[in-house]
């Protein structure tokens, strides 16, 4: 579904992804971690086109991405939560919800997307016309996923949605990932926390230093002796 | 008591006076607040739009508030035309490019119209021009009735637009982070052109309306654009009820100063009220965005 090739990028002279090669098929659950500053949030924001990369390819269901703007890749059904939510602090909550109904594939079914979240979400509803900004970081989060979950994405990308956050909310967001995913939903994960990702995802990729070093499925990873050493801490 | 029915009389002008000047002002907020861009021939732009409605008078003997309705589309079409063609390609350059891009368009808006149309002070008749209403006990000026009542009209407008549309929403959007709102799916660039083209729309209904109201001439642009950033200043960058606020205090401010200093000092006392804010609350009276 969606394919990167050879993927280099840079912020100024300084070398952030080196050849970054990887495919995520439709209705899978992959994981890419590995640790800060590895490159994750540079690739993510690549496939967004929030930033281009001065070498490779990224390509969603055989079309490349590479001429497209930020908001037409959001057309395309690929939706990102970036690290840190971004949501819109001067909002109201249902103000973020309607944000992320607003692009033209997903705006049709904006009431019936509202249920949907408040579904998944009921805390949501009850806060509906608070100011974001207001919210705990737990809420905000429900409220990133709820927002890019307006947006109806075929493909969903999640930048560190565990940071720093407490336990049962992250067992919450991590409920209902797994729910969009049996309900065949495209999810790409984004995390430093290994162990939780390898649990979720059924394959992962490790970036280290702007390189792929290691791919596989998750329990094969749990076993590796590198991957248990540098980031399961066993 | 006279002196009372003065004062009262002062206000009520300042604040008719300081709805024109919102009008002038809340489009560079907007402009502002999607593009971080502060456009100094802002107010330039204004004059152009009032030596339209002299041009269109002595052309086709148009009456100025009739001129509104021609001025307005083209207001709108040289807003988006100036956008794409000048800004867009400067604006992720060095903030000093952009400042002495917008200057720059001052010197040639001012020499242009000063080659076209001399320095001599102008003015255009209109059917309203020197014509007075009664409120009660107070005397208003009809052109500055229409002016404030048009001003108001828009206000409310604007801000239903802001609160309740897909567009308004788009503009708080990239208002509070572009990237963000690119990710909604909204096309940045796309709002940025017609929030710039929608700012000088604003100006081609201000400047019509002033014209009972000031006299014409060339170099009166970079005066208004400093007006427009002492309210945006006053308001906070980027705050539209706050730049309401900003316009009523100034006009008051300068109805008041006419009256109780006279024309030597009244120029002053919207400064000084500006140099107070900064002084005392540098972050605008209602906040804003840096």
């Amino acid at each position: 579904m969606l394919r990167c090739e050879g993927i280099s990028a840079a912020y100024g002279f300084m070398r952030v992804l080196h050849q970054v090669s990887l495919e995520i098929a439709a209705e899978e659950f992959v994981a890419l971690i590995g640790a800060n500053s590895a490159g994750k949030t540079t690739l993510l924001k690549i496939i967004s086109g929030l930033l281009r990369p001065f070498a490779g390819e990224v390509s969603f269901r055989g079309t490349s991405l590479m001429t497209l703007r930020p908001h037409e890749i959001v057309h395309q059904g690929i939706i990102q939560i970036p690290e840190g939510r971004w949501i819109f602090p001067e909002m109201t909550v249902h103000e973020n919800l309607i944000m992320g109904g607003y692009n033209v594939r997903a705006k049709p079914r904006r009431e019936a997307n509202f249920s949907r979240v408040f579904e998944l979400f009921p805390h949501l509803e009850q806060r509906r016309n608070q100011i974001a900004g207001s919210l705990s970081g737990g809420e905000q989060q429900m409220l990133a996923v709820g927002r890019a979950l307006m947006a109806e994405p075929l493909f969903l990308m999640l930048d560190e949605p565990s940071l720093g956050l407490a336990p049962l909310i992250i067992d919450l967001i991590f409920e209902v990932l797994l729910k969009l995913n049996r309900e065949k939903m495209t999810i790409f994960l984004v995390e430093q926390n290994v162990q939780l990702s390898l649990e979720v995802a059924r394959r992962a990729y490790v970036l280290e230093h702007g390189r792929i070093i290691l791919q596989g499925a998750s329990k094969d990873l749990q076993e590796n002796e590198a991957v248990k050493r540098a980031y399961l801490g066993i | 008591m006279p002196g009372l029915m003065i004062f009262f009389q002062a206000v009520i002008q300042g604040i008719m006076m300081g709805s024109v000047y919102f009008l002038m002002a809340t489009g560079l907020s907007m402009i502002f607040s999607v593009t971080r861009l502060l456009n100094f021939a802002h107010g330039d732009f204004m004059v152009v739009a009032m030596y339209s409605c002299l041009v269109l008078f002595v052309g086709l003997k148009l009456d100025p508030y009739v001129s509104i309705f021609l001025i307005t589309p083209l207001m709108f079409g040289l807003g988006l035309l100036i956008y794409r063609f000048l800004i867009r390609p400067v604006l992720r350059a060095h903030i000093l490019m952009v400042i002495q891009l917008t200057l720059g368009l001052v010197f040639i808006v001012e020499s242009g119209l000063l080659l076209i149309f001399t320095a001599d002070f102008k003015t255009v008749p209109t059917f309203l021009t020197g014509s007075k209403i009664y409120l009660g006990p107070f005397i208003v000026g009809t052109p500055l009735l229409v002016s404030f009542l048009t001003s108001s009209f828009i206000a409310g407008f604007l801000f239903w637009v802001l609160k309740t549309t897909d567009f308004g929403r788009a503009i708080r959007a990239i208002a509070q982070s572009p990237d963000a709102a690119a990710l909604m799916g909204i096309n940045v660039g796309r709002i940025q052109m017609q929030v710039f083209g929608l700012g000088f729309l604003l100006l081609g209904i201000a400047g019509p309306m002033v014209i009972p109201l000031l006299t014409m001439m060339p170099f009166m642009g970079l005066h208004l654009t400093l007006f427009a950033f002492i309210i945006l200043v006053l308001g906070g960058m980027g705050n539209f009820l706050g730049a309401l606020l900003g316009g009523l205090i100034l006009g008051v401010a300068e109805a008041l100063g006419y009256l109780y200093l006279g024309a030597g000092f009244a120029p002053a006392v919207p400064y000084s009220i500006f140099v107070l804010v900064l002084l005392f609350k540098p972050q605008g009276l209602l906040g804003g965005r840096r």
